[in-house]
């Protein structure tokens, strides 16, 4: 005849069994529970879509450093050339050169300020004043600075490109700014 | 006495729920690793990229809706939904984000499924070493002549600094 356990003679025992099992329901039920509703929840819930309502804030933006300019524009063999950007959206070109007159060699600063242009697809200079050594030059004579302007341009436009391509979206420029340092562009996607 | 066996039996499921609970809790409140480096070089060019272009992106690679949310200190939430078959719950996953030395590391600190949050090392490997490829897709990114100085994220989104190591 098997051996019972008989309850009644030890309570303790019996309550400590109670809740050992309990325990053990307690663990493995509470964590299913718990697994499940989450699922359930989450199963529930939405991805949050982009905030678009934010409008002043830009997709992108772009900080390039006046000192980044300078040392990226340095060429040795052409003699030094200065970029000094400037509040309202302008930039001015400081290059320092000889000119030949007479068959005399006489050191000049030639100085082009430019306004910086932004439409939707793209960023351009544009020649604003030209000055030799302080004096200004009219317009027909200061094409100085004329194949700059091109290089410039074609530089703008690729990088606007090369953004739009990694981003994978056309984006359209929406913002410029200058300060005594820095040029700060700010773009958006195009929805 | 079987009615002492069944208080025992209570106060143990009640003692085991109130374990489960406390885990849940635990497990929510544990810390973020963070990547935390001060730039120390300045940089020549600053990129920001808001949450909502990251997340338009983020979108099209994973081919469903997905949704990036930046925090100070190099916290970034994706949040997609998964297919487990019969559910499609919409799963939160925490990564910090950050520079080590030249390097960016990304790395996988938990998943939130709704309220439950699992800490990842109790995820499989290919999940962690998948959310480390971030880190590694944004390094790839850097232009040529430029290298990585500084990554910020703020509520707003992603800020790159750059330096021109160009000729």
């Amino acid at each position: 005849m098997p051996h019972q356990y008989d309850f009644n003679r030890d309570p303790v025992g019996c309550g400590l069994l109670g809740c050992l099992g309990g325990l053990f329901f307690g663990l493995t039920g509470g964590a299913t529970i718990l697994v499940i509703a989450a699922l359930l929840s989450a199963g529930a819930a939405s991805v949050p879509a982009p905030n678009s309502a934010i409008s002043s804030q830009p997709d992108l933006s772009l900080t390039i450093e006046e000192s980044f300019l300078n040392r990226y524009a340095e060429q040795p063999t052409a003699g030094a050339i200065a970029i000094d950007v400037l509040p309202n959206n302008q930039v001015q070109l400081i290059a320092n050169t000889n000119l030949q007159s007479f068959g005399i060699e006489t050191p000049v600063q030639i100085t082009g300020l430019f306004q910086i242009q932004l439409t939707p697809q793209t960023l351009f200079v544009e020649l604003v004043d030209t000055r030799i050594s302080g004096i200004p030059l009219p317009p027909e004579l200061s094409n100085f600075f004329s194949q700059d302007i091109t290089f410039i341009n074609q530089d703008l436009d690729g990088l606007v490109a090369e953004l739009s391509r990694v981003l994978k979206i056309p984006i359209v420029l929406n913002n410029l700014r200058t300060t005594n340092s820095q040029i700060q562009v700010e773009l958006r996607e195009v929805q | 006495m079987k009615r002492l066996g069944w208080f025992g039996f209570a106060l143990g499921t009640l003692a085991g729920l109130l374990i489960v609970l406390l885990c849940a809790i635990a497990l929510r409140l544990a810390p973020a690793p963070v990547f935390v480096e001060t730039p120390t070089i300045t940089p020549d060019i600053t990129v920001f990229i808001s949450e909502r272009s990251l997340s338009r992106l983020a979108s099209e690679t994973l081919q469903q809706p997905a949704f990036i949310d930046f925090d100070p200190d190099g916290q970034m939430t994706v949040t997609t939904r998964l297919d487990l078959g019969r559910v499609q719950p919409v799963v939160n996953f925490k990564l910090s984000l950050g520079m080590q030395g030249s390097q960016v590391v990304s790395e996988l600190h938990r998943v939130n499924v709704g309220f439950l949050s699992i800490p990842a090392q109790w995820l499989p490997d290919a999940l962690r070493e998948g959310s480390a490829m971030i880190g590694q897709i944004i390094q790839s990114q850097t232009p040529p002549d430029f290298v990585l100085v500084g990554l910020i994220t703020s509520p707003e989104g992603v800020t790159f600094q750059l330096k021109w190591v160009g000729e």
